[in-house]
């Protein structure tokens, strides 16, 4: 059998009867996805690259304990977003006494400033508070919908859409004029 | 409404999930409100710079710790103990409650049904009562008891 081209819970059931290569395949079919998602979340490659392991380590370990009814993609997801909370939390960069600013520094503009429009993105990003990015990530880059990002950020829609829009709302007022600047330079 | 419930409904917008009624209300308000108009413009500019920007490579130290892991690794949750715990969830522990509930309702809308044809119009003739009557002697009773 050809699981290449098999459905996710064709994989599953494979690799749960023992066929080593299933895992191989599901890999292969998430490990950018997740890596790209882990590495704009925790801006550091070695961080990113610990994560997605752990999350494939833990997908091979309860493959048994899976419940079907589940998406692996959104499973997936859900873990590796847990696993990146972790390390966010090990580095203490949500602590953050100001509940109001949506930004773990105090003027990213600063920090913005003189870079191309992929750092400007990235540090940007690393410098908006884990709850709102997550969902700009997983909106933006990974086309989740809103129910889906409520799944894997274990949240509601309504908090999902109220945290997108006020990332949004951010992202235009300090970001967005760093591009429209570097274009008229 | 206020610009900030507009901004809310751009947001929704731009995700493709904002209703045709909502979305003409919306465009309504932005043809007016430059503020607003500008928040889409920038929302969306956000997304066209995030849309090009390149995946980055996975590493392949990732790949090798990653592919080596069912060679490495012993599955949690694969003794007996574990896969009756996941054929309880999957086979019984829902479909079983679900069923004895479908049946349930379904001998209570038969119980229903029989009941209202059975109504008031169309009552069986009532069972016979028995009426037990006591057969009392005459009393004599005087107008004036001193007399």
């Amino acid at each position: 059998m050809n699981l290449k081209e098999e459905s996710d819970a064709r994989c599953l059931e494979a690799l749960r009867r023992g066929e080593k290569g299933a895992f191989n395949v599901l890999y292969h079919r998430y490990r950018l996805q997740l890596y790209r998602f882990a590495l704009r979340f925790l801006s550091s490659p070695s961080s990113a690259e610990d994560a997605v392991h752990e999350t494939f380590l833990k997908l091979y370990r309860s493959v048994e304990s899976l419940d079907r009814a589940d998406s692996l993609r959104h499973w997936l997801f859900r873990v590796l977003r847990n696993e990146a909370l972790m390390v966010i939390r090990r580095r203490h960069q949500s602590e953050v006494a100001d509940e109001e600013n949506l930004w773990v520094s105090e003027d990213p503009s600063t920090a913005l400033e003189g870079k191309e429009s992929e750092e400007i993105i990235q540090t940007a990003l690393h410098l908006l508070k884990p709850e709102y990015r997550e969902v700009i990530l997983l909106r933006e880059f990974e086309h989740l919908s809103y129910g889906e990002i409520a799944v894997v950020t274990e949240s509601s829609v309504s908090s999902v859409k109220s945290r997108l829009i006020k990332a949004r709302r951010a992202l235009a007022l300090r970001v967005v004029p760093l591009f429209e600047e570097r274009k008229r330079v | 409404m206020s610009c900030d419930a507009y901004q809310e409904m751009v947001s929704v917008y731009i995700d493709y999930e904002l209703d045709d009624e909502s979305a003409r209300t919306l465009f309504g308000h932005l043809s007016a409100c430059a503020g607003c108009r500008q928040f889409l413009q920038k929302s969306l500019h956000f997304r066209t710079v995030a849309s090009l920007l390149p995946d980055p490579g996975v590493p392949p130290s990732l790949d090798r710790r990653a592919l080596a892991i069912p060679h490495a690794t012993p599955k949690k949750g694969r003794s007996f103990i574990a896969a009756f715990w996941r054929r309880w969830r999957e086979r019984i522990a829902v479909p079983l409650p679900a069923a004895a509930l479908a049946i349930t309702l379904l001998l209570l809308s038969t119980a229903v049904a029989i009941l209202r044809t059975a109504g008031p119009g169309q009552a069986a003739t009532p069972e016979p009562r028995v009426v037990y009557v006591m057969q009392l002697s005459p009393i004599e009773v005087h107008p004036n008891p001193s007399q």
